[in-house]
């Protein structure tokens, strides 16, 4: 999380310790069904406004992209690669085999 | 898998555990499920007990429970599996099941025979359902999830399964006429996308890629599974035990069906994928195209997107409170960077 230097109302809650806790709650869950919900909660707290990093380069990217395919002109590959390496880096990965099997 | 409808269940990607139901609601499902199946049977002149052992957990779209059946007469309990539709599934999907484990029964494809079905709504469920045998294994999630060597015997053992599958004739089963699911093609996929527009520019790329390159329709039409991977199949040992969830197929490519079976829905399968197409090129007699292989792979990787995008969609409209549908969306990056690592040939990681 990003130093905010306004005041704040109250202290705000770190989205990673927030997954780690959930993470352990579902440790000590013994039904199924309920510690996949867990893991799955815990995977979007963990990410938890990261969809926004690397925002600048994001939309200079998505830009170009987006200008080449309304003048239908070919996107060449390398630079999709450039956009989705970017998108890939924000997201911490998912333990799916946590999130779907408990 | 996970769409815009909840598609997805228990054996459909999501390792099925029978949910030990002690509450009074759990056990009145059973015994109305019980009831309700044992009248049907009597109906068709089966007296049997009927005995509903409990509910495959984790799953989102279609009810499947597991039961046991013994026939007036038998001294053996038939282990069965019961599947109804919700309104997520849809009635249709029920039928297509039953239709796709008809026209594989006398065939080397490992699937769970059909014993019972109705196709209606005139009975006591109020809707559709197939009765299965139960088979016995485990349904690992991924590819990932099984270690080596077993790992590349079952994928060969896939292969084979799907070889035998494209050889049945299509134009003698009851698939013959059945419509393919939206998600497996690239007309149907990009009229779901209309929904989610402004699509993400690396996918928005991908569909003006697949509809540029669109390689010649293919002629030859095959039985396809339709989600045929990792995740619906039942495993013992290094056997294929059962090949589930039928409820996509339909008639379609060859290459839809081996493409899709390694795509990596969330890890790497850790297979080697081109023995495993020169094994299906030799077995089945055909011969994989390099370049329609690519476009198919690309296919593929945008048909997890959209199950991404519908799966986010569907929590965040309220139409499910599960989870993991709220979590499918942080799949996105990782598909759409993988699928731009294919259109670039390179490794995809």
């Amino acid at each position: 999380m990003s130093a905010d230097p306004s005041p704040v109302a109250w202290p705000p809650v770190s989205p990673a310790r927030l997954a780690e806790s959930v993470a352990a709650l579902a440790a000590r869950v013994g039904e199924p069904e309920i510690r996949t919900q867990l893991h799955a909660l815990g995977a979007v707290l963990a990410n938890l406004g990261a969809e926004r990093d690397g925002a600048g380069e994001r939309a200079l990217l998505v830009a170009e992209i987006e200008g080449r395919l309304q003048r239908g002109e070919s996107v060449q590959p390398p630079l999709l690669r450039r956009l989705a390496a970017l998108d890939r880096a924000a997201v911490q990965p998912v333990d799916w085999s946590a999130a779907s099997s408990g | 898998m996970a769409d815009g409808s909840d598609r997805s269940d228990g054996s459909g990607g999501w390792t099925a555990a029978v949910r030990d139901a002690a509450t009074g609601a759990g056990a009145e499902d059973r015994a109305k499920l019980a009831d309700g199946l044992r009248r049907w049977l009597a109906t068709r002149g089966v007296r049997a007990e009927v005995s509903v052992r409990g509910r495959a957990t984790v799953g989102l779209s279609q009810e499947t429970w597991f039961l046991d059946v013994l026939p007036e007469g038998e001294r053996e309990r038939v282990a069965a599996v019961l599947r109804l539709p919700t309104p997520a599934s849809g009635s249709g999907s029920i039928a297509t099941q039953r239709a796709a484990l008809q026209a594989v029964l006398a065939s080397d494809v490992p699937a769970p025979a059909p014993l019972w079905f109705d196709d209606s709504e005139h009975n006591p469920f109020g809707r559709p359902f197939v009765v299965m045998e139960r088979l016995t294994g485990e349904a690992p999630v991924g590819w990932h999830e099984l270690p080596e060597p077993r790992r590349t015997a079952l994928a060969e053992a896939a292969i084979d399964a799907l070889v035998h599958l494209h050889a049945i004739d299509l134009a003698a089963t009851p698939l013959a006429r059945a419509r393919p699911s939206p998600t497996v093609d690239l007309d149907g996929l990009t009229y779901l996308f209309g929904r989610f527009e402004p699509l993400p520019a690396v996918l928005a790329a991908a569909l003006v890629w697949l509809q540029r390159g669109r390689p010649p329709h293919g002629k030859e039409q095959v039985i396809a599974h339709g989600d045929f991977r990792m995740g619906n199949m039942l495993v013992d040992g290094r056997r294929i035990s059962g090949v589930l969830d039928w409820e996509m197929a339909a008639p379609g490519e060859r290459l839809l069906d081996l493409c899709w079976c390694f795509v990596p829905v969330f890890e790497l399968p850790g297979v080697d994928e081109q023995a495993l197409v020169r094994r299906y090129e030799q077995r089945a007699g055909v011969s994989v195209d390099p370049d329609a292989w690519k476009w198919h792979r690309v296919l593929a990787f945008t048909r997890l997107a959209y199950y991404a995008l519908a799966g986010a969609r569907s929590f965040d409209t309220g139409r499910s409170r599960d989870l993991r549908l709220a979590a499918l969306r942080l799949q996105l990056p990782v598909t759409l960077d993988r699928l731009a690592a294919t259109l670039a040939g390179e490794a995809v990681e």
